[in-house]
C-alpha cells in the first residue's frame, strides 16, 4: 500500500540498533562442562590440600585464666569486690619449639563486639583530633558522654570496656626467671595508626585534656596511657587501636605483642615458662572467658581449618558431579543435532 | 491448564468471518446481547466491524478485555482510533498519512503496517523485564537466544511465552528460593571462614570491616557470574557492563574507603583502610573463591543437566544455529510466515462512509505519489453509486489488521 518514499522517516538500521551486534554465544555443551568441572574440582581439591597442610604446620598454644575453677591461679582475681592490680601467675612447658615469629593474644568468648548500639557508641571525630568534640561529645556515645559535669574523652562504651590486662612472660632457666622481651609496634593497623587516629594539635598533650573527663572504666586518662612513647600515647597507642577495630565474632583473639627479639627471635626453646598477668579486666557477669593464646603464623594466616577443608569439600564435590555427568551422557547421549 | 475464558478454548473448525455494521453493533452491544456477540465473535476467524462511531470501537475493545483473558494490541492510524487505543492494553500508533494523533495517544508507534510482525514477538520479552542493574538491562537489551530469523520460522518458540511457562508463579518461587539460599551462604560460609583470621603479619583480620568487605564484594561476584551463566549472546555491551558494572564496585570500594573521603566526613566514611587491608590477603581472596563456588557449582551442574537432558525448544534451536551459523546465507528480508490456523480473532473497524471517494480520488495523495498513477484510474465523485459501494468495499478491506498485507485493494 504504502511506498518506500520517504528515506528521512526509516529507522536506523545499524548493528546496533536492529540488533545484529557480533556476538560470542557459549553453549553449555558436554564437552565443555563435564571437563570444566573436572579441571575446577582438582584444583580445589589442590587449593585444599594446601591449606590443610599449612595449617597443620601451625603451632597454637592457649591457655585459659579466667580463673572459674578453684584451683585455678587466678581464681583469688575473680572474688569480689574486684581489687585492682591483682597479680596470678600461670606455669607452662613447651615440649617442641615454637618456631618464631611468635604472636602473642589474648582472647575472650561470648563478647559481642558487634552489637550495634555498643560498637556504634564513639565520636570519630574526637579520636581524629578534633578540639571541638572534646568539648560537645556525640550523641553516639550515650551514657558515656558525660561525667562529673565534664565531657568523657574519648566517650563511648566501645572506648571504655578496653581491656586492660597485662602481661609478662618469663622463661624459667636454672630457676631464675629470664624475661622474654615483647614488641609492640605495629599491632595494629598501619591506616588506623596514621590515618583515622590522630591526637590533637597540642604539646604537651596533656592540656588539651583539661576540663575532659577519663572514662570512667579507665584508671588511667588517654594522655598517660604510655608515658615513656609519646608516639604511643594518647589516641595513638597500639593498643587502644587494636581494642578499637571491632571484633565480627563472639569468639575473638587481639594481637597483645609480638616476640621477635634477642634470644626468642627464631622462637620459644623448649623449657619451662610463667606468664605473669595483672588481672584487671571482669568478665564473670557475662559468663565470658579469657585466653593467653601464643601463635606462629604463615602466609594463609592462622590456623584455620575451615577453609581448607571446604576447599576440599567443594573440590571433591565438582569431581564427583563431572563423573556423575559423564555417566549421564555416556548412557542417554545428550542429542547433539536436532 | 487454560481458563474458561482463555483465547485458547475456542478451537476453530471452518473459516468464518463477521461482518457487522455500526447500527447493528449498536444493538450487539446492549448488556444482554454484548456476551453472546462475543462468543460469536471469538469463534470466527475475522470479525470486520464497518461503519462505526469510534466510541464504538472502543467499546469492543474494552468488551473483549472485561470478558477474555487475553492482551488486546490495537493498531489505530487515525483521531478517531485514539479511543480505542487508549482503551486497549496495547496501543500501537501508525504515523503517516492521517497525521499523529494515534501515535500521541499509542504506546508503540512506527510507520509502517509490516512493522507490527516483528513488534508482537518481541514484545512479551521486554514486557517482563523490571530489572534495575546494568548488566541486566544489557542483557534485557541485546540478548538473543535464538537469532530473528530462527525466531520468525518458528513461532512455537514464543508458546512459552504466551502459557506463562516462563514467569509464572513456581518460577518466581523458585528464583526466590535461589535468592535466599544465596544469601545465607554468602554469610555463612565467610562467617566460618572468618572464627580465626589473621593477616600475614600476625594483625588482626577477623574485624566487622574486613567481614563486610569480603561479603559484600563475594556478592558481587556472584552477581556478576550469574548473570555472565544467563546470557546467552554476549554482545560488545554485555562484556562492557558486567565488567564495568565490576570495576565500578571496587572503585566506589576504595574511593569510600579512602583517606581523603574520611579526612572531610570523619563519622560517616569510618570505614577508612578496611579494604585495603582486606583485599591484599591471599586468606580473604580464597575465602571470595570459595563463596563463589560454593553458590555458583550446584546452579551450574543444574542448569547444563538441564539444558543437556531436558533441552526445551530454545536450547535445540540454539545448538542448531550453531553448528551451522557459518553455512547458512544471509536473508535480507523477512519471508511470509505461513499462517497456520490463528486462534486470534482479529477485528476491523471504518470509519463512517464519506471519505472512501475522497481517498480513492487520489486528491489527499502526496505530489509524487499522485504523478505516478494514471490520470484515467480518478473516478468523478458523482458516479454511480454501485460503482461506489464496490469501490468503499475494497478500501475498507484493506484496514484489517488480522492478516496484513493479505488482501490488496482493487484500486491500489
Amino acid at each position: 500500500m504504502k511506498e518506500e518514499g520517504n528515506l528521512e522517516n526509516r529507522p536506523s538500521n545499524t548493528a546496533f540498533t536492529q540488533q545484529r551486534l557480533p556476538a560470542w554465544q557459549p553453549m553449555l555443551s558436554a564437552g565443555v562442562v563435564i571437563p570444566g568441572f573436572l579441571v575446577i574440582g582438582l584444583a580445589f581439591i589442590g587449593i585444599g590440600v594446601g591449606l590443610l597442610i599449612t595449617s597443620r604446620s601451625i603451632q597454637v598454644l592457649e591457655l585459659d585464666y579466667t580463673g572459674t575453677e578453684t584451683n585455678s591461679p587466678c581464681n583469688k582475681c575473680t572474688t569480689l569486690p574486684i581489687q585492682n592490680n591483682c597479680v596470678c601467675k600461670l606455669n607452662f612447658t613447651i615440649d617442641t619449639l615454637f618456631k618464631g615469629p611468635v604472636f602473642f593474644y589474648y582472647s575472650l568468648t561470648n563478647y559481642f563486639q558487634s552489637q550495634r548500639k555498643y560498637g556504634a557508641s564513639l565520636d570519630y571525630n574526637q579520636l581524629s583530633g578534633d578540639l571541638t568534640y572534646f568539648k560537645s561529645p556525640a550523641s553516639d556515645c550515650d551514657p558515656y558522654r558525660y561525667a562529673n559535669g565534664k565531657p568523657i574523652v574519648p566517650c563511648g562504651s566501645l572506648a571504655n570496656s578496653m581491656f586492660n590486662d597485662t602481661f609478662k612472660l618469663y622463661q624459667i632457666v636454672n630457676g631464675k626467671e629470664n624475661l622474654v622481651p615483647f614488641d609492640g609496634k605495629g599491632i595494629a593497623w598501619w591506616t588506623d595508626y596514621n590515618i583515622k587516629y590522630r591526637n590533637p594539635d597540642y604539646s604537651p598533650l596533656e592540656n588539651a585534656f583539661n576540663d575532659t573527663e577519663k572514662p570512667v572504666f579507665w584508671s588511667k586518662p588517654a594522655y598517660k596511657l604510655d608515658t615513656s612513647d609519646s608516639s604511643n600515647n594518647g589516641f595513638v597507642n597500639q593498643d587502644f587501636l587494636v581494642w578499637m577495630r571491632r571484633a565480627a565474632l563472639p569468639n575473638f583473639r587481639k594481637l597483645y605483642r609480638r616476640i621477635t627479639e634477642g634470644d626468642y627471635k627464631d622462637g620459644l626453646p623448649v623449657g619451662n615458662y610463667s606468664l605473669e598477668i595483672s588481672y584487671n579486666y571482669p568478665v564473670k557477669s557475662f559468663d565470658g572467658t579469657k585466653k593467653a593464646t601464643f601463635s606462629n603464623v604463615s602466609w594463609m594466616g592462622g590456623q584455620n581449618e575451615f577453609l581448607g577443608i571446604a576447599y576440599l569439600a567443594i573440590g571433591s564435590m565438582c569431581v564427583v558431579m563431572s563423573v556423575v555427568m559423564l555417566i549421564v551422557y555416556a548412557k542417554f547421549r545428550f542429542p547433539e543435532d536436532d | 491448564m487454560y481458563g474458561d475464558d482463555s483465547v485458547f478454548e475456542e478451537a476453530i473448525i471452518a473459516e468464518y468471518a463477521l461482518v457487522i455494521n455500526g447500527h447493528s453493533l449498536a444493538h450487539a452491544l446492549e448488556p444482554q446481547l454484548e456476551v453472546l456477540f462475543l462468543d460469536l465473535a471469538c469463534l470466527c476467524k475475522s470479525v470486520i466491524c464497518c461503519r462505526v462511531t469510534p466510541m464504538q470501537k472502543a467499546q469492543v475493545v474494552e468488551l473483549v478485555k472485561r470478558h477474555k483473558r487475553a492482551v488486546t494490541p490495537v493498531v489505530g492510524d487515525g483521531a478517531n482510533d485514539v479511543s480505542m487505543i487508549k482503551t486497549s492494553h496495547i496501543g500501537v500508533g501508525i504515523s503517516g498519512q492521517e497525521g499523529m494523533q494515534a501515535v500521541l495517544a499509542s504506546d508503540f508507534s512506527f510507520a509502517q503496517f509490516r512493522y507490527l510482525q516483528r513488534l508482537l514477538l518481541w514484545f512479551i520479552t521486554l514486557f517482563n523485564i523490571v530489572y534495575t542493574s546494568l548488566p541486566v538491562l544489557a542483557m534485557g537489551l541485546f540478548d538473543q537466544d535464538v537469532n530473528d530469523q530462527n525466531s520468525l520460522r518458528h513461532p512455537g518458540l514464543y508458546k512459552s511465552g504466551q502459557s506463562h511457562l516462563l514467569f509464572n508463579k513456581r518460577q518466581f518461587f523458585l528464583c526466590t528460593l535461589h535468592g535466599i539460599s544465596t544469601s545465607f551462604l554468602l554469610f555463612f560460609v565467610p562467617y566460618g571462614a572468618f572464627s580465626v583470621m589473621v593477616k600475614e603479619d600476625g594483625s588482626q583480620l577477623s574485624d566487622q570491616q574486613t567481614l563486610a568487605v569480603t561479603i559484600a564484594t563475594s556478592l558481587v561476584i556472584v552477581v556478576s557470574v550469574q548473570i555472565g551463566l544467563d546470557t546467552h549472546y554476549w554482545t560488545g555491551v554485555n562484556h562492557l557492563f558486567v565488567w564495568g558494572s565490576l570495576t565500578m564496585y571496587f572503585a566506589v570500594l576504595f574511593a569510600m574507603h579512602s583517606d581523603g573521603l574520611f579526612g572531610i566526613f570523619p563519622n560517616t566514611f569510618s570505614c577508612v583502610g578496611a579494604s585495603r587491608n582486606c583485599l591484599s590477603e591471599t586468606s580473604v581472596w580464597l575465602v571470595i573463591l570459595l563463596t563463589t563456588a560454593v553458590c555458583i557449582v550446584p546452579d551450574l551442574f543444574i542448569r547444563s543437566i538441564r539444558v543437556n537432558l531436558f533441552p526445551t525448544q530454545t536450547d535445540k534451536l540454539r545448538r542448531l544455529q550453531q553448528s551451522r551459523k557459518k553455512q547458512r546465507p544471509q536473508e535480507q528480508n523477512l519471508r511470509r510466515v505461513r499462517r497456520t490456523s490463528s486462534r486470534r480473532s482479529a477485528y476491523a473497524f471504518s470509519h463512517q462512509q464519506g471519505f472512501g471517494e475522497l481517498i480513492t480520488s487520489g486528491k489527499n495523495m502526496r505530489a509524487n505519489r499522485i504523478s505516478s498513477t494514471c490520470p484515467h484510474e480518478r473516478t468523478a465523485p458523482s458516479s454511480n453509486f454501485i460503482d461506489n459501494v464496490i469501490k468503499r468495499t475494497n478500501v475498507v478491506s484493506c484496514v484489517s489488521f488480522g492478516s496484513p498485507n493479505k488482501h490488496q485493494s482493487d484500486t491500489e
